[in-house]
C-alpha cells in the first residue's frame, strides 16, 4: 500500500479482513458484536469519517476499531441494560468454582473468556498491546489517555487475566 | 526494601523502561518475592494473549456485507426519507387531505436542497433578480 493512498473499504475487507475481524472479536468477545463492530469500522472507512494516516494499515484499523468499540460501550453505558461496575446495584460476578478452576487450562477459549471478563478500558489497552502489538505511545494516542494510564491499564488487565486463569 | 514495582513490571517486560530503570527493576525483582511472583503472573498473561490465534470471519461475511451496503442509499438520506414518509403516512391516516400540506414542507425542502436547477429550462427562464416595488434596505449616506 503506497503512502498517501486512502484505502477503500473493499481493500480493507480483502487485504485486512482477518486482522480486522480478530481485533473486533477480541474486543467484543462474541461473534455477533464482532460482526457489528467490523461493519461499523468499514462504514467509517467508507464515509471518510476517519483520516487515513500513512503508516501501518493495521495500526490505523486498530485505532478505528477500538474507538468504534469504546463509542458503543459508552452508548450502552448511557442506557445500561444490566448494572455495570460502578453502579450502586452492581453485583460482582462470582469467580469460578473450585471444580471449574481445577478444570481450567490456558486454552485460547479460556484466555478469550478471561479477556472478555476484563473491564472494557483494560481490555482495550491489553488488546492493543498484546493482540495488535502497538507501543504504549501509540495506545495512548489511540485512546487519548496519558502513557502512564496505558501502562497501568495493561498491567492491571494482565494481572486480572492471570487471576481469572489461575489454577 | 523499597515499594513494589507494580505496573513498572509490565513496562519492564514490554521493553518500555530505560536501561537504568530496567536494571534497577531487575535488581528489585531478584530480592523481592512478591514482585517476582507478580512478574511471573503478568509474563504468563502476556504470552497467552500474544499466542491467541487469529479469528476467521464466517465464510462470505465480507462479501455479503459489502453487497448489502452497496445497494443501500446513504444513511442520512434514508433516515430523512423514512421520517418524511412516516409523517406523511400518519397525516394521511389521521387528517383530511387539505391538512396534508404542512407535513409536505420537509419533503419539499429536502427536494429543493438536493435538486439541481442547472438543467431546468423553466428555471433558466426565471430572472435571477426580481425587482421589488419597495426598497427592502435603507441606504445610509456616508458622512
Amino acid at each position: 500500500m503506497p503512502d498517501g493512498h486512502v484505502p477503500t473499504w473493499e481493500e480493507v475487507a480483502r487485504d485486512h479482513g482477518r486482522f480486522l475481524y480478530t481485533v473486533a472479536f477480541r474486543l467484543t468477545g462474541n461473534e455477533d458484536d464482532a460482526q457489528d463492530l467490523v461493519q461499523e469500522v468499514l462504514l467509517r472507512v467508507r464515509r471518510g469519517l476517519v483520516t487515513y494516516q500513512p503508516g501501518s494499515m493495521e495500526g490505523w484499523l486498530s485505532r478505528i476499531t477500538t474507538n468504534a468499540f469504546l463509542d458503543e460501550v459508552r452508548r450502552r453505558r448511557r442506557r445500561p441494560v444490566v448494572a455495570l461496575p460502578g453502579d450502586p446495584d452492581y453485583v460482582v460476578p462470582p469467580g469460578p468454582s473450585a471444580e471449574e478452576a481445577l478444570a481450567a487450562t490456558t486454552l485460547p477459549a479460556d484466555v478469550q473468556a478471561a479477556l472478555a471478563a476484563l473491564p472494557d478500558d483494560y481490555r482495550a489497552a491489553v488488546v492493543l498491546c498484546d493482540v495488535v502489538g502497538l507501543s504504549y505511545e501509540e495506545i495512548a494516542a489511540t485512546l487519548s489517555i496519558p502513557t502512564g494510564t496505558v501502562r497501568s491499564r495493561i498491567h492491571r488487565g494482565r494481572a486480572q487475566l492471570r487471576k481469572a486463569l489461575n489454577r | 526494601m523499597t515499594s513494589h514495582l507494580g505496573d513498572a513490571l509490565s513496562a519492564l517486560v514490554d521493553g518500555h523502561l530505560g536501561p537504568a530503570e530496567a536494571a534497577s527493576a531487575r535488581a528489585h525483582v531478584a530480592e523481592c518475592s512478591d514482585c517476582a511472583a507478580e512478574l511471573e503472573a503478568i509474563t504468563a498473561s502476556r504470552s497467552w494473549l500474544r499466542d491467541l490465534p487469529a479469528v476467521e470471519p464466517p465464510r462470505g461475511f465480507y462479501d455479503r456485507m459489502l453487497a448489502r451496503h452497496r445497494r443501500r442509499i446513504p444513511f442520512g438520506v434514508a433516515a430523512i426519507a423514512a421520517g418524511a414518509a412516516a409523517s406523511l403516512m400518519l397525516a394521511s391516516l389521521t387528517t383530511p387531505p387539505h391538512h396534508v400540506q404542512p407535513t409536505l414542507t420537509p419533503l419539499v425542502q429536502d427536494h429543493v436542497a438536493s435538486a439541481s436547477l442547472v438543467d431546468d429550462p423553466i428555471a433558466q427562464m426565471t430572472p435571477v433578480v426580481v425587482p421589488s416595488s419597495a426598497p427592502t434596505t435603507t441606504v445610509v449616506s456616508r458622512r
